[in-house]
């Protein structure tokens, strides 16, 4: 989230799309409702009309996998009625920059931008640049009307996406698109916002990126970035996903995103060069000029003071270039034999991985696995699972129960950033001091120091200082204040900063403090503040709201040196007063910023009597042109979103161009990665979603009764029509099923799905859950699998029908829009 | 002081009357503990309210079955003709001077009696059972069998109370019929002369 | 102590069902056992493990969709059915707060209350089957003991969108004030007076609530009504008898032995005479 929860009462309008928040974050309901008490109207756009829905003041449904259509109407109606802040706009984004004249979009070029190789299936990125001085400094139209500017460019192309179009790509009447239009661009006006909760409705598609990316354009468009009640906010899909791609649950980055070094990047110096961006913009912050102190100090966090940087470096390990080790790789390579041992850590990939029957056959691959959870699941037991025959399966399993995060102390990320400290509520059942991490840890440096090995130098010079360790240099209990510590960062030795003598073993007060030499660690840049002189940050409870705006920023802490709303210097206009008055993020004193904490404390743009002033910095101080991104070039599809088709659709071709899918998305080949689009013995639209009663696979949720109890079968949802055609009865039993698999299911027959007119032909669309497996099945022998729950569910996981596709830019799968068949179980 | 006694009740209809008459006195103190919480201290005389409910359930089997055997066993007494009326057996009762149609073994009254108690013990016998096992009807129904359960009550003690009445103090001579089966002719005579008539 | 309100304002109401979990984590009931009967509720009613139940209801409108989630449980009434069936003192009582409980040490299990609620709440559990009970009849508490405590009800705390909330006299007049303002109607039992408030945004109906509640008919002249016309009726009869025995007096049967005993005042010679 750019902004936070509680922010969500600031809105005027908000818009839930790609996510059923109320019934996966029903806790958000509580700021959505006090928004609505206040005069918000609420949109709901999904295939279905779900729990958010029956609260919203709109709602349309829309076919899934069609959003960047829908999303394309709206900025073109934005643009054509001229509904976009244009002071915003021209102040704080690319709009006005001009573009090179070899730049060519879909439009003009059969559904590509230019520079696409279709033999590698990627783009050569070259054209989609700026035009440029002399000096290197990019060319800029404030007025906003050279055709090679940006905002012209983005007009042209989503002139494309005409009400008639967009409408019967989405099976959305145009009326309702237009009702949804008209409601949202009225936060076009200065001094209202909007807001967008998505989630992986959004996300989980082969264009799920660029889903994203259109709805920031109309963000940006509509001057909602930065502003109390707007921003563009993901709604996490469990309570410290935030936290743990802060520090590097992705394979592509490191703690604080940094990026992960990769073979070519053989020293310290090169992959600095490559990863530190410079800017000839004049008054760009550019704060990613710092790269260098932050990978500085998160080496010396990783490894002490060891050796010097240069070595340290070489120590992390490397990327093969170009190496993908996403989620579906991972499990393709698996599934290819390609590596041998594998640690399910609290995950179950057996129900939550896309193309699950491929993934039970790729864990039959291994030579072990260790399955750390709670319960025993799907994936530690694969092996007794339907369809498999134990005695064929090589693959040894072992299983660790741990505690779950309620029996330890530490720190969780929510959505909006917020670190929040907790306490150990419960004490886990069994007693134990082990941390599994920690046992591991010394095990294998045991092992390396006993017997050497290919390269034991970064396991050897790990610093592992999380407690007082025994005779044999074990740690005893690892402490989490410890590891808080040194993710906030020390000094290293006695350093001298702006007059204030820091010794060494001092906390770094905040990032800015960091150094680029080794004298500071830091295990996460952006977490740096977190723990500091002032105390464990993330543990502050206090509950005044001076702003009145509902920063509480004495709560918890949050990153970035707790700044509860992102790209706030774009909430004021050039002289730093606010765009929206009665609920500003921050002012301008004529001294200092009052409110939150600005992006960099620079003065605003202009000098009171008009003139611009020569210490300001621009609004988005990430970006090395300062500004945001309406043309985005960082992205594997083209700078402006283009709707393609998912993989598996209804119709034969794409009516907005003769482009059918994602012409960058990796696609697999192996025997199990299977596809068939318009295929009638697969005629209907399938897409998954989360049930409130229970927690993603329901690893956790399907063992407790009272869970099991509210939501004890997986189901379909599919309209009256569908149903009658099927001739399927409410509550009966069906059988879903798509060319990957089948999955048992009971059937709901709702009001709540309704056919949709695609290309003027009927298309039916269905939808299921993902809760279930086979374990809390009657059909799986509690007894002999020691398996102990009270409760059967029925069914197992939907992902058994879920297709291995990714997202070009993230592999997130395309769980969202998939083909299946629906019949009455025999 | 001899009497020309006349046989009235047999053992089987005295045996079959008493073990009513019990179960119809156990079940009025159990159940009037039941009716309001007025009377909830009557429970305390059968050791509290669950075993006062619990007595009260399976004494009134005894009492449902009992009824059905008193109406066989006086079925042909019930439907006998008669020359008297419900008129002139009241009439008879309010005015010792009144000389009505004679009374077979049972007077108009006496019939009228024998089948009320039946029909609303029958009654109480049903919604008894209803609300014991309440399941069965529907929460409509349901909630009138308690209604006529206690409608039942109602209208069964009435007759109760002048049959108990007219039974001891009211007709002296009465009693003798259900303590040791006989009457005298003197008392058949006077209460049921056509009846009298038959078996002298 | 004042009266308390469980109001429930169905405009709010995401369905996320907190409460109904919240509620049986408090009062500890197991779970039943379900199946997925072409619906999210679940379970199929309540009972003596569940005192409350979210309820879904779709209808359609003019071609929209609307889903309405409504709740049953106990609705805390000021004239209770459920008092005024039961027949054993203290059993079933309404605290100061409004709160109607059964106190589960002096219940009998007779059921009385089960059929006599307007609103069709309370479960018998015989304590054969599956569940908590124990022959005893079972609903909410309004969370009675945490009220004693100066907590409020489970449900309520849970709510997170403020669907659910707990309120003083002085407060539920602002809410009903302002719920007229936003449309919605106040449901509050009519003359039955209940503590626990819907604010509904459709008919009653659409959320399983009766138009008209009211202490159903024969239950009304079961206890109001017969119990004291009972009464009445037994002493009456009694009057009546004695006044028979004194005014007309027994009617006694001649004497064998010839003379012919005068009727009427007479008889006091028999056998088989008066008490006197």
């Amino acid at each position: 989230m750019t902004n936070h929860w509680i922010d969500i009462r600031n809105s005027d309008v908000i818009l839930i799309s790609g996510s059923n928040a109320a019934e996966n974050h029903p806790i958000s309901f509580k700021w959505v409702t006090k928004a609505m008490e206040n005069g918000a109207k609420l949109i709901s756009v999904d295939p279905r009309f779900t729990r958010t829905s029956s609260r919203a003041d709109i709602f349309a449904a829309i076919r899934s996998g069609t959003d960047i259509a829908w999303l394309g109407g709206m900025i073109k109606y934005i643009l054509d009625n001229e509904l976009y802040h244009k002071d915003y706009v021209r102040l704080y984004t690319n709009a006005p920059f001009i573009l090179n004249s070899g730049f060519k979009m879909p439009g003009d070029l059969d559904g590509l931008f230019s520079g696409y190789d279709p033999k590698k299936r990627s783009y050569d990125r070259s054209t989609w640049a700026y035009a440029k001085d002399a000096n290197g400094v990019i060319r800029k139209d404030p007025s906003m009307k050279d055709p090679m500017c940006v905002l012209q460019l983005l007009k042209k192309h989503f002139s494309r996406y005409t009400l008639d179009k967009v409408s019967t790509i989405c099976g959305t009447p145009k009326d309702k698109l237009l009702e949804v239009y008209k409601a949202y661009a009225t936060t076009g006006k200065a001094d209202r916002t909007g807001t967008i909760m998505y989630a992986m409705g959004w996300t989980q598609h082969t264009v799920g990126t660029q889903n994203i990316r259109t709805m920031a354009i109309i963000q940006l468009l509509l001057g909602n970035i930065g502003m109390a009640g707007g921003g563009v906010n993901a709604l996490r899909g469990e309570s410290n996903v935030q936290g743990s791609t802060d520090h590097c649950l992705l394979f592509h980055i490191l703690p604080g995103y940094l990026g992960t070094p990769s073979a070519s990047l053989s020293s310290l110096d090169k992959y600095l060069e490559a990863k530190t961006p410079t800017t000839k913009e004049p008054y760009s912050a550019n704060w990613w000029q710092n790269y260098p102190k932050y990978m500085a100090s998160l080496l010396r966090a990783h490894f002490g003071q060891s050796a010097d940087l240069a070595t340290q470096y070489n120590w992390m390990p490397k990327l093969d270039d170009g190496q993908n080790a996403s989620w579906l790789m991972l499990f393709d390579e698996m599934f290819n034999g390609k590596f041998t041992g594998f640690f399910a850590w609290g995950q179950n990939p057996a129900c939550s991985g896309s193309n699950a029957g491929k993934v039970r056959e790729a864990l039959k691959k291994l030579d072990w696995m260790v399955n750390v959870n709670l319960f025993d699941n799907e994936t530690g037991s694969f092996w007794r699972g339907p369809e498999m025959n134990p005695a064929e399966i090589k693959t040894e399993v072992f299983f660790l129960p741990c505690a779950m995060s309620f029996e330890k102390e530490g720190s969780i990320t929510n959505s909006g950033r917020w670190a929040q400290w907790r306490y150990t509520a419960v004490k886990p059942p069994a007693p134990t001091d082990a941390d599994i991490i920690n046992e591991l840890q010394f095990k294998v440096r045991k092992l390396y120091e006993e017997q050497g090995g290919v390269y034991p130098d970064p396991i050897l010079n790990l610093a592992w200082d999380y407690g007082a360790k025994g005779p044999d240099g074990k740690v005893r209990h690892m402490d989490t204040h410890l590891v808080a510590k040194e993710i906030n960062g020390y000094f290293l030795e006695d350093k001298e900063i702006r007059g204030t003598l820091y010794k060494k073993g001092d906390l770094v007060p905040s990032f800015a403090f960091l150094q680029d030499d080794g004298s500071t660690s830091s295990g996460n840049w952006l977490y740096c503040q977190s723990y500091n002189a002032s105390g464990n940050n993330m543990a502050r409870r206090s509950k005044s709201d001076p702003t009145g705006t509902g920063l509480y920023n004495g709560w918890s802490w949050c990153w970035p040196v707790n700044r509860r709303i992102i790209y706030n210097r774009a909430s004021v206009d050039e002289y730093g007063k606010p765009w929206a008055p009665h609920k500003p993020v921050i002012y301008w004193s004529g001294k200092s910023w009052v409110g939150d904490v600005p992006d960099g404390g620079w003065p605003p743009l202009r000098k009171p009597d008009g003139t611009w002033n020569e210490a300001t910095k621009l609004a988005y101080i990430m970006k090395p042109v300062g500004v945001a991104h309406i043309f985005g070039p960082g992205r594997a599809e083209g700078p402006f979103p283009e709707h393609y088709e998912p993989l598996e659709c209804p119709i034969e071709k794409n009516l907005m161009n003769p482009q059918r899918i994602n012409p960058v998305a990796k696609l697999f080949t192996g025997k199990m990665d299977q596809f068939l689009t318009c295929d009638d013995r697969y005629p209907l639209v399938a897409t998954t979603y989360r049930v409130t009663e229970h927690w993603q696979t329901g690893v956790l949720t399907r063992w407790l009764p009272w869970q099991a109890e509210m939501m004890p079968a997986n189901f379909v949802e599919l309209s009256e029509e569908l149903a009658k055609e099927r001739n399927i009865k409410n509550g009966e039993a069906v059988v879903v099923s798509s060319v990957r698999g089948k999955v048992d299911a009971i059937a709901i027959v709702t009001r709540r799905f309704k056919p949709f007119t695609v290309a003027g032909s009927t298309v039916h669309q269905v939808g299921l859950p993902w809760a279930f497996g086979w374990a809390t099945t009657k059909e799986n022998d509690v007894k002999a699998n020691n398996m102990a729950y009270s409760h059967p569910t029925f069914g197992d996981s939907s992902n058994l029908l879920t297709p291995s596709i990714g997202d070009a830019n993230t592999m997130i799968p395309e769980t969202k829009a998939f083909m299946v068949n629906v019949e009455k179980k025999a | 002081m001899s009497h020309h006694l006349i046989k009235r009740l047999s053992s089987g209809e005295r045996f079959f009357h008493w073990l009513n008459m019990l179960a119809f006195i156990v079940l009025a103190l159990t159940g009037l503990g039941l009716y309001s919480q007025k009377f909830f201290g009557l429970t305390g005389l059968f050791g509290g309210v669950d075993l006062s409910r619990a007595i009260h359930h399976y004494v009134g089997l005894v009492f449902i079955a009992t009824t059905f055997i008193i109406l066989f066993q006086f079925m042909r007494d019930y439907t006998a003709p008669g020359e008297d009326t419900l008129g002139t057996t009241i009439k008879s009762y309010l005015d010792p001077d009144f000389k009505g149609p004679p009374a077979g073994k049972f007077n108009a009254g006496q019939k009228l009696f024998g089948w009320c108690a039946f029909l609303f013990g029958v009654v109480m016998g049903i919604t008894g059972l209803l609300m014991w096992f309440p399941s069965t009807v529907g929460r409509g129904l349901q909630q009138w069998m308690y209604f006529l359960h206690n409608f039942s009550f109602i209208v069964f003690m009435g007759f109760m109370m002048i049959h108990v009445y007219l039974g001891t103090v009211g007709v002296p001579g009465t009693w003798s019929a259900m303590s040791r089966g006989t009457v005298t002719k003197e008392w058949a005579k006077k209460n049921h002369p056509a009846w009298e008539g038959e078996e002298a | 102590m004042a009266e308390k309100f469980i109001v429930i304002d169905t405009s709010k109401c995401t369905a996320c069902r907190g409460c109904q979990t919240a509620c049986k984590q408090w009062n500890n009931l197991t779970a039943v056992a379900t199946n997925n009967r072409g619906s999210y509720e679940n379970p199929p009613d309540l009972s003596s493990s569940t005192y409350v139940k979210v309820l879904f209801h779709e209808t359609e409108v003019d071609g929209e969709v609307k889903w309405h989630f409504g709740q049953r449980r106990c609705m805390h009434c000021a004239d209770a059915g459920c008092i005024k069936a039961c027949p054993v003192p203290g059993a079933i009582t309404r605290d100061a707060n409004g709160a109607v409980v059964i106190n589960q040490g002096l219940c009998t299990g007779c059921k009385y209350c089960v059929f006599a609620c307007p609103f069709d709440i309370p479960r018998y559990d015989s304590g054969n089957a599956e569940g908590a009970g124990v022959d005893r009849a079972y609903k909410c508490t309004m969370c009675f003991e945490r009220q004693s405590m100066g907590m409020e009800p489970a449900c309520t705390k849970t709510c997170p969108t403020g669907a659910l909330s707990f309120a003083g006299e002085a407060k539920l007049a602002g809410i009903k004030a302002g719920a007229k303002d936003r449309g919605l109607e106040v449901y509050d039992g009519g003359p039955l007076a209940t503590n626990v408030v819907f604010l509904l945004e459709d008919s009653p109906s659409a959320y399983g609530l009766p138009a008209k509640p009211a202490i159903p008919t024969p239950t009304y002249l079961w206890r109001t009504v017969m119990k004291p016309v009972g009464v009445v009726a037994f002493f009456a009869g009694l009057i009546a008898l004695i006044a028979h025995y004194v005014n007309v007096g027994p009617k006694v049967a001649e004497e064998e032995t010839g003379t012919t005993a005068p009727t009427g005042e007479g008889g006091g010679d028999s056998d088989v005479s008066s008490p006197y």
